[in-house]
């Protein structure tokens, strides 16, 4: 049996970054509770090895990034760059509204690539190195999604150039 | 100024409590109990893989979890000014004359217009684009002439008959011209479809030529077809597309290629003992100045402008220390060519970051002048503006605009100082040689691009 009462301390403790990290990925409510629950049930799976190897929360990250690529897979969306960008005008409460929805539109055309890597570099403030072991791919690659995911931010909604100069690295 | 990093938070917050602990305490016994239950578990494994399979098939027919937005708008009313002409613009597209296919595709609309977030009524409906385009792949747009228009994707192979077609994309239709950038997992894999209104006329320029006195030159090349149909994989270097009528042009942008590795070495010492040689940051910026443009082949010289060492302090604390900083240009065989600046830090894997306002296009690099504001990693931009002038200059001075006063001076020592001033400001700067002739000058604006190559051509909207 799984080690119940240690797994739900761990989540339940957890569950709100997890929460977040998850919806940043998956861009929905619906979506971001089947991706976090897909990425629990591995880990309860295995969470002797897991919590033995004393790192669960980085585990599970790397759950949730290979489960949100491999949903994403079957999406197939296209990408747009004639989303509705809204008026800027306001205080700012109304501009950090604004940005906040104007990321949250540009993200959505990222590919699933892009936006894990925007996510574990700018949310989860991992370095290359760690994205690029969550990932499972190299540090080159990192910099070179990065790179393109900055780009198409920028080439969706210019407003985030501002907003990212702050935060980039390519 | 907030961060890329506080928006995310804010786009987080929108989150709930997704609470699945149960469920996934339950997977995880359900699992368990397969290894020793073997064979009723594996009636199990085989009924949810087949409802898995079911779930899949539905999920990829229909475009994904998601699906075209409804409301207000979507079914009726009158389309704003902006998007008419676009909308009462005949269909573009190699199967633009293929009645059979686009009425097979509106039927199946109107059979269930709510699906597609689209009006009912085909006389609502508009097939703006049908073809088969570059990738073996099949398109067909198409979009509702009502209130608050949305248009919709339906992809399939190249060939593939109405029903065959997957409904894989959708936005809002709010701008004149329609943008089709779909780009896949891997870089190179996409294609762009762009078009705008009839009685526009769409032209396209590639491969610009950077001249030695800092211009750009470029060729257009008429479309006669009147809609841009690219795979990725074929975009060439500096692809540009224009939609304009007589002189007045409605819309120019760049569209990106898919990325090029860098071949051939940078010379990681500057020119005219420009600062001190980074070999780290110049080989970074040189990769990404080629990953950027293209620009690369044994014509393409990358060259150092400036470099030296560069402080750090990193607030995530990651990479604070001693890093490099090197402005690298591509050096081109008619004597200009984009460069761009680019940070490292102290990481033993070193994270780098783009200049703030350090990227763009220069001639001659024994005469240019580049000034920029140096790179932050903190909330707000530095004071400090890095001036790289001609070797022969050995003082600048910073005018500001309007009243002319002169805000600063600095020596420059091989061309190179700084001046402090905290942004933003408006002026020229100006580079004297030993006898105080003028030997460059250029304005300056604290106007943040981040390496972003397409601010090095502005996009251009008319509207």
């Amino acid at each position: 049996m799984v080690d119940e009462e240690g797994f739900r301390e761990f989540v339940q403790a957890r569950l709100p970054r997890l929460s977040r990290a998850a919806y940043l990925l998956a861009g929905g409510h619906a979506q971001a509770e089947d991706l976090l629950q897909a990425a629990l049930i591995k880990a309860a799976l295995h969470w002797a090895k897991v919590s033995a190897a004393g790192d669960p929360e980085a585990y599970i990250r790397k759950i949730l990034y290979h489960e949100h690529v491999r949903t994403w897979r079957r999406r197939r969306f296209l990408e747009h760059t004639t989303d509705v960008l809204p008026e800027t005008a306001g205080g700012d409460e109304t501009d950090r509204a604004v940005l906040r929805l104007v990321l949250e539109q540009a993200l959505a055309k990222l590919t699933p690539k892009q936006r894990a890597v925007v996510v574990l570099r700018y949310f989860e403030d991992l370095s290359e190195a760690v994205t690029a072991q969550v990932m499972g791919t190299s540090v080159g690659t990192v910099k070179s999604q990065t790179n393109h995911a900055l780009s198409r931010l920028r080439t969706l909604a210019p407003e985030l150039a501002e907003l990212v100069e702050m935060e980039v690295r390519s | 100024m907030r961060r890329l990093a506080e928006t995310l938070e804010d786009v987080a917050g929108q989150a709930k409590l997704y609470d699945v602990t149960s469920a996934a305490v339950r997977g995880a016994n359900r699992r368990r109990r397969t290894r020793t239950f073997t064979a009723s578990a594996l009636t199990i494994l085989v009924v949810t893989c087949v409802l898995l399979n079911v779930a899949m098939f539905l999920q990829l027919n229909n475009g994904g979890t998601g699906r075209p937005d409804l409301g207000p708008g979507r079914q009726n009313g009158e389309p704003p000014a902006l998007v008419k002409a676009l909308l009462d613009s005949p269909t573009r597209g190699s199967l633009a004359g293929d009645i059979n296919l686009q009425k097979d595709v509106l039927d199946r609309i109107i059979a269930d217009p709510d699906a597609y977030g689209l009006p009912g009524d085909r006389a609502k409906l508009r097939v703006l684009f049908a073809g088969d385009i570059p990738g073996n792949r099949r398109l067909v747009i198409v979009a509702g002439a009502t209130g608050a228009p949305q248009l919709v994707n339906l992809t399939g192979g190249k060939g593939a008959a109405a029903k065959s077609l997957k409904l894989t994309g959708w936005s809002d239709v709010d701008t004149p011209v329609v943008r089709d950038d779909w780009r896949g997992n891997r870089g190179d894999e996409g294609f762009v479809v762009m078009f705008g209104p009839a009685g526009y006329d769409l032209s396209v320029s590639d491969s610009p030529r950077y001249l030695a006195d800092g211009t750009i030159k470029r060729e257009w090349k008429a479309e006669p077809a009147g809609y841009v149909a690219r795979d990725t994989k074929a975009v060439p270097n500096g692809l540009r597309v224009r939609i304009s009528r007589d002189t007045t042009v409605l819309y120019e942008g760049a569209v990106f290629p898919p990325g090029t590795a860098r071949r051939g070495a940078v010379d990681v010492n500057p020119l005219h003992g420009r600062g001190k040689p980074a070999p780290r940051a110049a080989e970074y910026a040189a990769d990404a100045l080629a990953y950027n443009t293209g620009l690369t082949g044994p014509d393409i010289r990358y060259v150092v402008l400036w470099s030296d060492d560069f402080w750090v302090e990193d607030p995530n604390k990651v990479g604070t220390g001693m890093g490099q900083i090197a402005t690298v240009m591509a050096l081109t065989p008619d004597g200009g060519g984009p460069y761009l600046t680019l940070t490292t830090d102290a990481s033993p894997e070193p994270n780098s970051r783009t200049h703030p306002n350090a990227a763009g296009v220069i001639g001659d690099p024994e005469k240019a002048l580049l000034v920029m504001r140096l790179p932050h990693f903190t909330q707000d931009p530095l004071d400090t503006l890095q001036i790289v002038a001609p070797p022969a200059a050995v003082r600048a001075e910073f005018v500001r605009q309007g009243d002319g006063a002169v805000l600063a001076t600095t020596p420059l020592t091989n061309g190179v100082g700084r001046i402090e001033l905290p942004a933003p400001v408006e002026g020229t700067v100006r580079a004297f040689d030993a006898k105080g002739a003028v030997v460059a000058e250029r304005a300056y604006t604290d106007a943040f691009t981040y390496g972003d190559f397409s601010n090095v051509e502005p996009q251009v909207r008319g509207w």
